[in-house]
């Protein structure tokens, strides 16, 4: 192959290898030595041969013709002097001829190995460039497959952001289908109890108390379903924009609780130390931690009751809500408020209806309160303590997204 | 003396006038609930609208005069024939009659977006979600707003 593809490469003139037939008269007509090939240079030297053999003939005959002269007495001092110019020209000429040809020569080489040298940098510089071709061909592949990356990764976020949208809607509309039966039975129960059917007979108002009761607790776990919801896409925000007289809030969640302590046959007190001062708090929200936290102490009361204090301490709101039930195991405090549908073993033994879900979201709320919540046992069935701490000094600033990962695996 | 007379009539007609809430509400259960409620409310007659396409075809007729304007709009949002209560206090708000009429948002739809919308953009009264505004929380509160004892 090789081979082959040498024979079919065209040689220029001045290139080794170069054969032109009819160089040697190009040469001889005057071609620059630039132009002469190897062959030609070849043939230029066996010439010199042939001159020094033709000038050496020449010579000799001339030395035949001068004897034979002398013997026919022609002047001696002629002869001679023609002799010895003819010989003095024939060498000079051939001496100068022959410089003049070499150097042409070795010029011609030195030219072919420039070239030669010009050629392999050529080559050279040609294979770098294809290999750097090659390699700016690698990275802007590399480019285009980074820059689809970041495009599906776009997409894949927009997708998902979609799909988060295409949750809460479809939340807020189960919610709004779940409501609407709920709120024509709570309405209906509401007018019966309000007498607007006329007077109803003992039996049948307790009846109706209790529907309106369970029906009340609907209402609460489809509320609640949808707080679930809404933390879990990250949606809703902790708006921190008015202070908040702690006190009256506190009194207004324990007045909405006391029916159902009281309904326990438990005490349900509030005991306020020293001075409340105003902080700036989500209302709304934190009526919800409270609720949440005092609730749940509620439900696993059976004894005794539920005391919440108030305190001021070195900057810090703290209240402490503590119960006399059935306590907390370690493992269970631990989880509190990082896992949601999560209850303690021995709630579960006790048929509670918990609300696994308020205290995990009472501690998102907080959290986005810049606030601490934690639980303590105060030994087994002895009860427990639930602490929120809350800094007084809150930044009234732009509502603050409530980060999460709500993990649903239950145990 | 008899212009005396007409005045006075005038002004008892207008003092016995009963307060008129239009009530847009699809579902039938809660139709029956507020008919009932409204019922043991004297001086306020009550008109339904269960369509969004309806609610339209009444807020032009109010404009034209040939519909009464009402003193109180109770508004739910999702509604069956996809007009929306959004649209219809959007349009409410630019129909010159019917843009000051206090309307109140009475749903169980409750997203935040939605409820920032329309009680900022579109000035609604109040946002209310149904399941927490029961008749013994609602009828005092229609009482009040109506100026009525």
């Amino acid at each position: 192959m090789e081979k082959a593809e040498a024979s079919q490469k065209v040689i220029k003139i001045g290139e080794p290898g170069y054969v032109n037939r009819n160089c040697w008269l190009a040469r001889n007509l005057g071609y620059p030595p630039s132009k002469r090939c190897q062959y030609c240079e070849s043939k230029f030297r066996n010439c010199l041969f042939e001159r020094y053999l033709v000038i050496t003939l020449i010579l000799v005959s001339l030395l035949l013709i001068t004897s034979y002269l002398l013997e026919q007495n022609i002047s001696k001092l002629l002869i001679v002097s023609i002799f010895v110019l003819v010989i003095a020209y024939g060498y000079f000429f051939n001496k100068s001829t022959e410089k003049l040809i070499i150097s042409n020569f070795e010029e011609g080489k030195a030219k072919n190995a420039l070239k030669e040298l010009s050629n392999s940098l050529k080559q050279k510089v040609e294979e770098q460039t294809s290999e750097l071709r090659n390699q700016k061909e690698k990275v802007e592949k590399a480019l285009v497959i980074e820059k689809e990356a970041n495009e599906l990764e776009k997409h894949a976020n927009e997708e998902l952001k979609h799909l988060d949208e295409n949750k809460t809607d479809f939340m807020l509309i189960t919610q709004h289908h779940l409501r609407t039966p709920l709120s024509v039975n709570a309405g209906f129960i509401d007018l019966m109890v309000g007498g607007t059917f006329g007077k109803m007979s003992a039996k049948i108002k307790d009846v109706i108390l209790r529907l309106r009761e369970s029906t009340q607790k609907e209402i609460d776990v489809v509320n609640e379903l949808l707080d679930v919801s809404s933390y879990q896409i990250g949606k809703d925000m902790i708006h921190l924009d008015h202070p908040i007289d702690f006190e009256a809030l506190m009194n207004e969640t324990l007045k909405d609780l006391t029916a159902e302590a009281e309904a326990k046959g438990i005490y349900l007190k509030y005991e306020k130390q020293g001075e409340i001062p105003k902080v700036p708090a989500d209302r709304m929200k934190l009526k919800l931690v409270f609720t949440n936290v005092i609730d749940n102490c509620i439900k696993y009361t059976a004894k005794g009751g539920v005391t919440v204090t108030m305190k001021v301490e070195n900057d810090k709101l703290l209240i402490s809500v503590t119960d006399t039930g059935i306590g907390l195991s370690d493992e269970v405090i631990q989880n509190l408020f990082k896992q949601s549908f999560h209850r303690g073993e021995q709630a579960k033994k006790l048929f509670a209806v918990g609300k696994g879900l308020g205290l995990f979201l009472s501690g998102k709320i907080i959290e986005g309160h810049h606030g601490r919540i934690w639980a303590e046992s105060l030994g087994d069935g002895k009860g427990s303590g639930f602490y929120i701490e809350l800094p007084v000094k809150q930044e009234i600033n732009q509502p603050i997204k409530v980060e999460n990962n709500v993990s649903t695996n239950s145990k | 003396m008899p212009k005396i007379t007409i005045k006075k009539k005038a002004e008892v007609k207008s003092s016995t006038k009963k307060k008129h809430i239009l009530w847009i509400e699809d579902d039938f259960g809660l139709v029956a609930l507020y008919k009932t409620m409204i019922g043991t409310m004297p001086g306020i007659e009550l008109e339904v609208i269960t369509l969004g396409t309806i609610a339209l075809q009444r807020i032009k007729e109010i404009e034209a005069g040939i519909a009464e304007k009402p003193d109180l709009v109770m508004l739910d949002l999702l509604l069956p024939d996809g007009i929306n209560g959004d649209k219809i206090l959007e349009v409410m708000r630019q129909t010159p009659s019917t843009k000051d009429v206090p309307v109140y948002i009475l749903t169980n739809y409750g997203g935040e977006e939605m409820e920032s919308e329309l009680t900022k953009n579109l000035n609604a009264e109040k946002y209310m979600i149904k399941t927490d505004w029961t008749p013994s929380k609602l009828m005092p509160f229609l009482r009040e707003k109506l100026g009525l004892k």
